[in-house]
Order: structure tokens, then C-alpha cells, then sequence
């Protein structure tokens, strides 16, 4: 671990605050703002250009660095002018694949992680966004060809990576690897819980600390109870915590929450001390670690949707929310989803409270795919069915 | 290994499972009749043919930025030109795709954004066909790839799913995200559907029709007074597609329903509807699609128990009311039946999407229950496997579903294949003895030799809520190999049994579980 870097993060961590959360919210100021090229002549692309690929709706197939100075895509790197309300120059170029997944961009904007497979290995590459030129790669053989790297998650300079595995029939492990020295290597691997023999069903919802040494996730795995006498099989399901602590790795831990159940995290500040998660039909809370464990939780929002999207600062001031509109249409209604952005900033004064700005515009509607830049003062949203990017902020 | 601690256990509670005495019951196996498709000619079952894919979305051939398609709203399926899940990640097995229109306008033939001439998405349909076949041939070298485009496309304004734009001419105009501009639309419907049908009939890669997606000809369509509205329209598509296509009879028409909902399909629940069922047919070939929320009702509440065991019904309903005569409605033994998956993903808090077994996958499938929907409807006569869109799941669930199209690969043959007529029966087991059910089927490139006589394929599904444990007796003359039992992959998370003196199998299994395994049969 670089420290040098730890310590340039810590420093920007605590000199950031979020332009939003310092002033007074003026409804009207904050407006979607269409990135559009500065200087069209000097750089020539289309709208279309800008049409971010969205594979899926829930993953990363775009990201962005810690200021939001730089967006990532497939096969593109976009870098913002220095109002960083448009778009300056487009980095164009191969990937070694065509393919890739799970996109995952440093703060720095200099390395970007992703996945790619083809029919005998998975293969998680680093390479420079700016040159495409590959920096390291690990490589997993596959035992059948369905055997994949299903997500992708990463710390703040990529020094360790987090992947969920999934490999023949209802297998699935959670890995660990350390990018160290030119080389990347599995440090930990984690194919059962440790109290018990049976093998993950599902693993999924990871979210790595910035220096990687706080790692949640979800899990379930089947056992076996009895019922009238015979065996039936239930599934033991939780949010868990991984913990490196004095070069140890520590758990996983199932974190509880009273009257909470079907805990999912969605995001982590304060480098794992500060964890936005969601609930079963209790909404979006906010835990903190404290001394003597986890704090009360804190409500953030009692619209759960699993639609929502939602990502939080490095710090923890600014919480940004793409919420399903309510009434959602009934199910297996082909009506569309519509959706409010919606800004959540700690407010100083009442720790207990985020005070809510809402972005709302007419063009927000359907899917998309919300980024926020860690230091929280950009925010950008990609609707599945509107061209080009959107940018809220000054 | 920690993957064969589930073995071991297994095993350990079959040496107190030996020690017990079961009662005996009846024979167990469903006998199904059953229909499989053809890849060159409907109802040729010299032909077989065993469809697995996807459906994708047209109208984004060319991938991002291509200037006639500026549409970013089917989130790419398709990468420069290439199916995004065919490429280079080795998905030599699956052999067809649902080609679906953007919307109405593409299904009329007309571009939607109407950026190049008319009839461009149609030119994109063949686009994507000549694609499909270049990507197999890069991949594997097979030339054996079919399409199924469809001709409707039924979503009306806001998404009244019920309202068909066909002799309605306008209300396409009223889509989101419709510019005003769009006039010059030819008038009249047949017109436009020959243009298509005319250019698609001679290509190859053409493996049929698909009329309609989930056509509501159901409850929904008649609060809204317009069932035979729909019907009519149904009909008069498939009549068009009839008359002009000339190579019709190597082009089935297929339909997507929803054996719940859409359409009614049970005759003997709604007679007077048989003449639809005998007129239309609906298809000549029935895909019905199950979603994650069908199996509870809108508290979460299950139909059945256990709740995925109504996939189990729903196979079984949809053989018995299309394919067998009953209830006066018409003997047609033309029809093939495929449960048609559900790659989607759905919103986790909903009480109607509840995982009732795993509540970390509330809003999906796990793995094992997907597994166990296609194990149980193929146990009881499905054929194929197909699943919806991907991209608009998440890559959990399109890992989950290119497993088991992966494992419909393997099994296709046996599958393919009729009852191997070997007269095994459940022994004995702990649990309900109507609960499990098994198929036996040969496997048809296998050459009898000295040692063996056949090799077969068993496929077991539990239909309880507990786990089972049983025995599978067979008779004297079929003596089984034990040393060739092997699971349908090499990591399969399953154990048996040997009993080399009863000649029976031991099987344990979890409930809504399915398992499918080869052995071969001694000579005699």
C-alpha cells in the first residue's frame, strides 16, 4: 500500500466538502445541465459520442475519478474541461477486448480496472485510461466455460481488488487479490462462511473501503433445519463485514441491525467507518462505527425501491439518489419508470439528519445510471433512454 | 474439497437411509407427449431441434454512435454489429435468438428515428441475421443459426399493453420520446407486413415468426372491451404472414404467452373461446414466459407449495390444454410447448417478488431454482430454453442463465430423444412419494458395444418442501454400471447411492431442486 497516497487521500478527504452541502440549496440553481463539447472544431464529436454504453443496470459500466474530472466508458475516456461542465478531449481507443465489465477507475484517474473473459480464462485487467496501455492482468482458468468473474470492485488507487466468482453449478466464492509491485496476487479467498460447511449461493452487493481493508458484501448459504420431522432446506442470509487488520484478515463478520432484515450495503465512507445501507422495506439507513460497534441507524430515506440507485461521498456529506417515482407502476406493467434525483447533505447541525435538496426534472425518467465523484460534488446521470450524460453541479 | 462435503454428508445419512425400511410406492415418471421443434421443417421430427437462446433487441445493430441509430434505449445487445453476448466469450451453444423490435415503428418496418430511408429496421433485420451467422462461423464453424424476428408489437401509448396499434393508425405517434415530426407512414398495414415477410422469406437463417409478445387476450383485455379486438388482430397477422410468405411451411409462427394472464388457454375454463384456440392456434408454436412474480400473489403470499412448483403446473397445464385434447377443444398434436425464463430482474422490495427462500435474491431466481424451473418443465415436456432479454437483468442473472442454457446444451440430445422405455420406479423415500419425478432417456449417438447396451440420461426434480431421499429400483434385465455415473458436468453438486445388489440408485435431494446424471446399462 502506497502510503504517500493513503495520506494525500486522508488530506482530501478532510479538506473536501462537497460545494453543495456549504451553501444554502436556491431551488432552480442546481439544474440538469446537458455536458456538451466546448470546442467542436478543435475536437469534432457528435452527441453521440457521448451515448455511454449501459450494459447493465446495475454495475459499473461507466465510472468516474475522485473530482469527477474524468468519465470512463468501454473503449472511451472523456476528461472535462476545467469548469468540468463539458466535455475537452475524448481518449479514444482499444481495450485488449472488446468486451469489458465492471469498470473501476482510480481517484487519480490513472489507472482503470475492469473484467473481460473469453472461453478458457476470466481476466481482470489495470490498464492507463489515457494511453490504453495495459498495466498488469490476472487471470483465472475456467473449469466449465460458464465459470465467470461476475463483479468487480476496487479501492481508491487499486491496489486491491474484490471480485465475486461464480463457477459451476450454484458455486459462488468472494476473492480478494493485492496489486502490488507490478504484479497482482489472491491474498484471500472466501468459499464458505467460517462457521459453516456449506458453500455460498449467492454472493453480491460488494463495496470496498478506500484503502481496501474494509470489504462488505451479501450472502446467503442453504442448511439444513428440521420441519415435522424431516429436513428441509432454508438459506442463512446477511450483510457481512471483511476486515484487514495488523496484516490479518478478520472475519467475515455478519453485521445485525434490530428490527432490520435483508440488510444490503450500497456504499461506504470514511474509509469503512461509515456504511449507507438498505433494508428490507425499511429504507436507506447510514451506520457508523463507533467504539463500541455499530451505531443506531440513521434514516437516510424510506423509499427503498430496489430500482433506486444510490452512491455517498468519501466523506459521508452527500449522499446522491436516483429514486423511483411512487406509485411504481404494478407489476408486470410495461409502463415506464419514472425517476426523481435527489441530494442527501449532512447537515452539521442535527447529525441524525440529511437534509434532502431534490433535482427533479422532467427529463429524469426511466433507467439510468447515476455517478457521483467521491469528493461529492459532482454528480452525473445517464437515462437509458436519452442521449448523452447529464452533469448536476457548478 | 469443499464441494464434495455435501457428497460426504450424503453419504453418512445413506448408510442410516440402508438401515431403514421405506414403504414401497407406484411408479414414478411422468409420460409425456411431446412435440420437439424442427429447424427445418414444422412438425418434422426427422428434424429435431432443441431451441436455446436469447432475446435481443433489434434496432442497435451497429452498436453505439451508428448514425441511424442514435437510440441508446436497448442498451447494447449488440457490439459493432455482433450479438455483445456472442462475442468472444465462447457461447458456441446457443442457436437462436428473439430478434424484437424497438417498438411499434420497428415492427412496422420502419426505422425509429426515421434517420434513413424507409424499411431500414427491416434492412437491420437482415443485418442482424447475416451477423448471427457470421458470428457462428467465426466461433465454431457451425452455420446453423436461426432467427426469429417478431411481426407485432403491441405496446400502445404509456404502456397500455393492451391497446394494438395495427388498424389504428396514429396512436405510434403518441410513444415516448416521439418527435412530432414523424409523418409519411405507409397507411396500410398489410402493406408494410409484406414488404417484411417478402424480404425475409428466402433467407436461410429465417427460422420463423414470432406474432406477438404476451398478446392480452386475457382478463385485462376484456375490462378493457377489447378481446376480440385482439383476437382479430392476431388473426390477421398470421393470416398475412400465411399467404405471403411462400416459404411458410419452413417457417413456423410462433407466439409468446403468458399461461397466466394473457391469454386464456385453459378450454375448459373458458369454452367459448375454443374457436380462438382452433382458429389461431395462437402459434404453431407456444413459448410461455414465467416471471419472478408469478409465483405469489401481490402480499408475496405463494399460489403453491412450495412455490416453484408452479412452474411445474404450469408446464403441465399448457401440454394438456394445447397439445391433448380435452374439453372439446381441438385435437392438435402440432404444437410444441416451451417455458420461456425470465433472465430479468425485478425490484427487491416489492412484496409480489419476493424470494421466498432466499431473501437476498428477493427480486430473481437463484441459480438452483432456475435450474429447477427448466428441470421440472423439461421433466414434464418442455422444449427448449429461452430467456428474455438480458440486458435488461444484471449480470447475476445472465450468469445464472447462460449456465443453464449451457446445461440445456448438454442435455439436448437426450432430451430430444423419447422415453428410453426402461421401467424404473421410486422405491422408497422419506418424504411424500408423489413429490419427485424423473424422465429416462437414451442417449442416441451412443454405439452398443460388449460391455454396454445403451447409455441413458436420468433427470430427478423434488417437487416437496423437503429434502428427499430415494431409490430408484431397476428392473433385472436393465443392470446399471454404477462405475459410469456421472453428473451432466463434471462439477455437478451431487452424489448417489450404489446398491450393486438391488440394482438401485440412491439419490438425495434438496427440495425444488433438479438433477440430471448419465450412467450406462450393462449388456445382457
Amino acid at each position: 500500500m502506497n502510503k504517500h497516497f493513503l495520506f494525500f487521500l486522508l488530506i482530501m478527504a478532510l479538506t473536501s466538502r462537497a460545494s453543495w452541502s456549504q451553501q444554502q440549496y436556491q431551488p432552480g440553481k442546481l439544474v440538469i445541465q446537458p455536458i456538451q463539447p466546448v470546442a467542436q472544431e478543435v475536437l469534432p464529436f457528435t452527441q453521440e459520442e457521448i451515448d455511454f454504453v449501459f450494459r447493465w443496470r446495475d454495475s459499473r459500466s461507466i465510472d468516474t475519478n475522485f473530482d469527477g474530472s474524468m468519465l470512463v466508458e468501454s473503449q472511451k475516456t472523456y476528461l472535462l474541461n476545467s469548469e468540468r461542465n463539458a466535455i475537452n478531449k475524448v481518449v479514444d481507443g482499444n481495450t485488449p477486448t472488446t468486451v469489458i465489465e465492471q469498470l473501476n477507475l482510480s481517484y487519480m484517474g490513472d489507472k482503470l480496472a475492469y473484467i473481460t473473459e473469453d472461453s478458457k480464462y476470466n481476466y481482470v485487467y489495470i490498464i492507463n485510461p489515457l494511453t490504453k496501455d495495459t498495466i498488469v492482468t490476472y487471470s483465472e482458468k475456467k473449469e466449465i466455460v460458464v465459470d465467470k468473474i461476475v463483479h468487480l470492485e476496487a479501492n481508491a488507487d487499486l491496489t486491491r481488488l474484490v471480485y465475486t466468482y461464480s463457477y459451476g453449478p450454484s458455486y459462488n466464492r468472494l476473492v480478494v487479490l493485492n496489486n502490488e509491485g507490478g504484479m497482482i496476487k489472491k491474498v484471500f479467498e472466501i468459499k464458505q462462511n467460517s462457521d459453516e460447511e456449506s458453500l455460498y449461493e449467492s454472493l453480491d452487493n460488494i463495496v470496498v473501503s478506500d484503502s481496501g481493508n474494509h470489504i462488505f458484501y451479501t450472502a446467503s448459504f442453504p442448511t439444513t433445519v428440521m420441519k415435522e420431522g424431516k429436513p428441509i432446506n432454508v438459506y442463512e442470509t446477511g450483510m457481512y463485514e471483511l476486515t484487514y487488520d495488523n496484516n490479518t484478515w478478520v472475519g467475515p463478520t455478519k453485521i445485525f441491525v434490530d428490527g432490520f432484515s435483508t440488510l444490503k450495503p450500497l456504499g461506504v465512507a470514511k474509509d469503512g467507518d461509515m456504511l449507507l445501507f438498505r433494508a428490507f422495506q425499511k429504507g436507506v439507513h447510514i451506520l457508523k462505527r463507533t467504539s463500541e460497534g455499530w451505531s443506531e441507524p440513521v434514516l437516510i430515506t424510506e423509499n427503498s425501491s430496489g430500482f433506486n440507485q444510490y452512491v455517498i461521498s468519501a466523506d459521508g456529506l452527500v449522499i446522491a439518489a436516483a429514486q423511483a417515482r411512487p406509485p411504481l407502476p404494478p407489476l408486470g406493467s410495461d409502463a415506464p419508470l419514472y425517476f426523481d434525483i435527489n441530494l442527501y447533505f449532512f447537515d452539521e447541525n442535527k447529525p441524525n439528519l440529511y437534509r434532502k435538496h431534490s433535482l427533479t426534472n422532467t427529463d429524469v425518467y426511466s433507467f439510468g445510471h447515476l455517478l457521483l465523484s467521491r469528493d461529492g460534488t459532482r454528480l452525473f446521470w445517464k437515462p437509458e433512454v436519452k442521449s448523452g450524460i447529464h452533469l448536476f453541479g457548478n | 474439497m469443499n464441494r464434495y462435503r455435501n457428497s460426504f454428508y450424503f453419504i453418512l445419512f445413506s448408510i442410516f437411509f440402508l438401515s431403514e425400511n421405506h414403504a414401497f410406492s407406484e411408479p414414478h415418471g411422468p409420460e409425456i407427449i411431446y412435440h420437439p421443434f424442427s429447424k427445418i421443417t414444422p412438425y418434422d421430427i426427422n428434424n429435431k431441434w432443441f431451441p436455446i437462446g436469447w432475446s435481443v433487441r433489434v434496432d442497435n445493430i451497429w452498436g453505439q454512435g451508428h448514425p441511424t441509430n442514435p437510440d441508446p434505449q436497448n442498451i447494447c445487445e449488440w457490439e459493432n454489429g455482433y450479438v455483445y453476448y456472442l462475442v468472444g466469450q465462447g457461447h458456441s451453444w446457443v442457436n437462436c435468438l428473439h430478434l424484437i423490435p424497438n417498438d411499434n415503428r420497428e415492427a412496422w418496418g420502419l426505422d425509429r428515428w426515421r434517420t434513413e430511408p424507409e424499411w431500414s429496421s427491416t434492412e437491420l433485420y437482415k443485418r442482424a441475421l447475416i451477423s448471427l451467422e457470421q458470428i457462428k462461423i467465426d466461433s465454431s464453424g457451425i452455420f446453423d443459426f436461426k432467427a426469429f424476428p417478431r411481426m407485432i408489437s403491441h405496446l400502445g401509448p404509456q404502456g397500455s399493453a393492451f391497446l394494438y396499434v395495427l388498424h389504428t393508425s396514429g396512436t405510434w405517434k403518441d410513444g415516448i420520446n416521439d418527435p412530432p415530426s414523424y409523418y409519411n407512414i405507409p397507411q396500410s398495414d398489410e402493406e408494410i407486413l409484406r414488404f417484411r415477410i417478402n424480404f425475409f422469406e428466402n433467407y436461410p437463417q429465417l427460422g420463423g415468426w414470432i406474432l406477438d409478445d404476451e398478446p392480452y387476450g386475457g382478463k385485462i383485455a376484456e375490462d378493457n372491451g377489447v378481446r376480440d379486438y385482439v383476437y382479430n388482430q392476431l388473426l390477421y397477422v398470421k393470416n398475412i404472414i400465411e399467404t405471403n410468405d411462400g416459404n411458410i411451411s419452413s417457417h413456423p409462427i410462433h407466439c409468446i404467452v403468458r399461461g397466466y394472464g394473457n391469454y386464456d388457454i385453459d378450454p375448459c375454463i373458458n369454452p367459448q373461446y375454443l374457436y380462438r384456440l382452433n382458429n389461431l392456434n395462437i402459434g404453431d408454436y407456444i413459448h410461455d414466459d414465467l416471471y419472478v412474480y408469478d409465483f405469489t400473489d401481490q402480499y408475496g403470499n405463494p399460489w403453491v407449495t412450495p412455490w416453484l412448483y408452479l412452474a411445474n403446473i404450469r408446464t403441465r397445464m399448457a401440454i394438456k390444454n394445447l397439445i391433448e385434447p380435452i374439453c372439446g377443444a381441438p385435437a392438435n398434436n402440432i404444437h410444441a410447448w416451451m417455458l420461456w425464463y425470465q433472465g430479468q430482474s425485478y425490484d427487491d422490495e416489492a412484496p409480489g417478488c419476493v424470494n421466498l427462500d432466499d431473501n437476498n435474491e428477493n427480486g430473481r431466481l437463484t441459480e438452483e431454482q432456475l435450474r429447477y424451473l427448466c428441470y421440472t418443465s423439461w421433466i414434464n415436456g418442455a422444449q427448449g430454453a429461452m430467456f428474455w432479454e438480458l440486458s435488461k437483468s444484471d449480470p447475476i442473472m445472465f450468469t445464472r442463465a447462460r449456465k443453464i442454457t449451457f446445461e440445456a446444451n448438454l442435455l439436448k440430445s437426450y432430451l430430444l430423444e423419447s422415453d428410453a422405455d426402461i421401467n424404473a420406479t421410486i422405491t422408497s423415500t422419506n418424504d411424500d412419494d408423489s413429490t419427485a419425478q424423473f424422465i429416462i432417456r437414451k442417449d442416441p449417438n451412443f454405439i452398443p458395444n460388449s460391455t454396454h447396451k445403451s447409455k441413458v440420461m436420468m433427470m430427478i426434480c423434488n417437487n416437496s418442501v423437503f429434502q428427499t431421499n430415494l431409490w430408484i429400483q431397476f428392473p433385472q434385465n436393465q443392470i446399471i454400471d454404477f462405475s459410469t455415473v456421472s453428473g451432466i458436468i463434471p462439477s455437478y453438486q451431487w452424489s448417489f447411492t450404489p446398491d450393486y445388489v438391488n440394482n438401485r440408485l440412491g439419490v438425495g435431494i434438496a427440495s425444488c431442486r433438479g438433477r440430471s446424471f448419465t450412467f450406462k446399462i450393462l449388456a445382457d
